[in-house]
């Protein structure tokens, strides 16, 4: 009997890879057998050709194009492919969603989304305000709107410190010079306010986590083994590690997160002390290592947005590794053309629909 | 005396160790690895020391020497107090 039909946003399994090829695969492995059809921003985004992991890929407008153009484009592939569900694995996207999220339950389409209160407590230009009475620690934090500020928070904070990206990126500065550098390279890439966080030495945590209305569903902990030159994981474990599931619990709890996310914590090598660095609002890249070590996340969050009851998960393996790799695939040029021209890697209309 | 990272640390046969706490690894030489599986079941530097030289057949010296370098590691790793 065929499963829910699923489509997964975030294809972009590049060097800083989205979350959504690890979310199908994750999926892939579920007992509820869903039908899997990936939503991608390019042609060329490398989950639109995994065919062992989904059906058929459409081509979704940019964020920034608003949630009208999304919700026409949906209706658009919901006339071709009925979608039961959608799982949205970018952070940029996620306003658009929460927007068109009580239209889409009218055309029988289900999300599993954080309200755009609980998306603004855990954005980081207001974590620390938003966690100020829970004792949760967090390095010295300042959003900058404006370069003529820069001078004023650098001397606040003290270099080295962070400069992030609004949605994604950081970059340790070590100088006035190159915090301005940053600076700009971050606005006009992501836009403002742009984020100055005090550095942390210390031994970076990771974890990929699941919550329903604040009850946190499965939480497993991964520690980077391997990085990229943009800090990403290529390398990681499973870890056991007490404090930061008790800390993450009680965070989800206090901000009533309501879908998947990953909260990274540093453990400063002075003192011991874990600080929390950010609260990314969806799954990382690295959730099927959590699918792996024996919770599957992404299958809990599907079974959430269909409305089945789900119990939290209690243990997982530990010492569990993944190495990421790099692989070219050959890709047919009918594929790229059915992309380009009718946005959609198998043209449903023309019958190739892969049954 | 031995952290309680230490006792959860898993010792592999070869010498290669798992802290399933930090996710950090280590290797140690068959010495260092007799000593670190009986400081996890908490017996004492006599014992440990007397347990090496009966089972190696080494001199007393080296193995305080080697003893004592084992806890200075272990102690810069945080695994012994």
């Amino acid at each position: 009997m065929k499963g829910p039909v699923v489509a997964i946003s975030g294809m972009n399994a590049v060097d800083s890879p989205g979350p959504g090829v690890p979310v199908l695969r994750s999926l892939r492995e579920s007992k509820l057998n869903p039908e899997l059809i990936g939503l991608a921003y390019g042609a060329l985004e490398p989950g639109n050709f995994m065919e062992k992991l989904l059906e058929n890929s459409f081509l979704v407008p940019y964020p920034s194009s608003g949630p009208e153009v999304l919700l026409e484009r949906i209706r658009h592939i919901h006339s071709l492919k009925k979608l039961d569900v959608i799982i949205p694995t970018l952070d940029s996207e996620l306003d658009n969603y929460i927007s068109i999220s009580g239209e889409l339950k009218k055309m029988g389409i289900s999300v599993f989304l954080p309200g755009r209160k609980e998306l603004h407590t855990r954005d980081k230009t207001y974590l620390k305000e938003s966690l100020e009475n829970t004792g949760v620690l967090l390095p010295d934090t300042i959003s900058v709107q404006d370069v003529s500020a820069i001078r004023h928070v650098t001397e606040e904070i003290g270099f080295p410190l962070f400069v992030k990206g609004v949605f994604y990126e950081a970059y340790l500065a070590r100088n006035y010079e190159e915090a301005v550098g940053y600076f700009y390279a971050m606005a006009g890439k992501w836009g403002i306010p742009v984020i100055f966080q005090k550095y942390i030495s210390g031994e970076e945590i990771n974890v990929c986590a699941l919550a329903n209305q604040g009850e946190m569903i499965g939480a497993v902990i991964m520690k980077k083994l391997f990085l990229t030159d943009k800090g990403k994981a290529w390398a990681g474990v499973t870890i056991n590690n007490e404090e930061a599931k008790n800390i993450s619990k009680k965070i989800l709890d206090y901000i009533k997160w309501n879908s998947g996310c990953e909260l990274e914590f540093i453990i400063e090598n002075k003192t011991g002390k874990m600080y929390l660095l950010e609260i990314n609002p969806r799954f990382p890249a690295w959730v099927y290592l959590a699918t792996a070590a024996g919770q599957n996340l992404p299958e809990a969050l599907l079974k959430l947005s269909l409305g089945e009851k789900v119990s939290p998960f209690q243990t997982y393996d530990v010492g569990k590794v993944f190495v990421r790799h790099s692989w070219d695939e050959i890709i047919p040029m009918k594929y790229i053309e059915s992309l380009t021209i009718k946005g959609q890697l198998r043209d449903i209309e023309k019958g190739d629909n892969n049954e | 005396m031995a952290s309680e990272a230490l006792k959860n640390l898993a010792l592999s046969d070869t010498g290669f160790v798992f802290d399933p706490t930090t996710g950090n690894t280590y290797t140690l030489n068959e010495t260092g690895l007799a000593i670190v599986r009986l400081l996890k079941i908490d017996k004492t530097k006599e014992d440990i020391i007397q347990s090496i030289i009966s089972e190696y057949e080494v001199d007393s010296d080296e193995i305080e020497r080697d003893y004592s370098d084992m806890i200075i590691q272990l102690t810069e790793l945080g695994l012994y107090k």
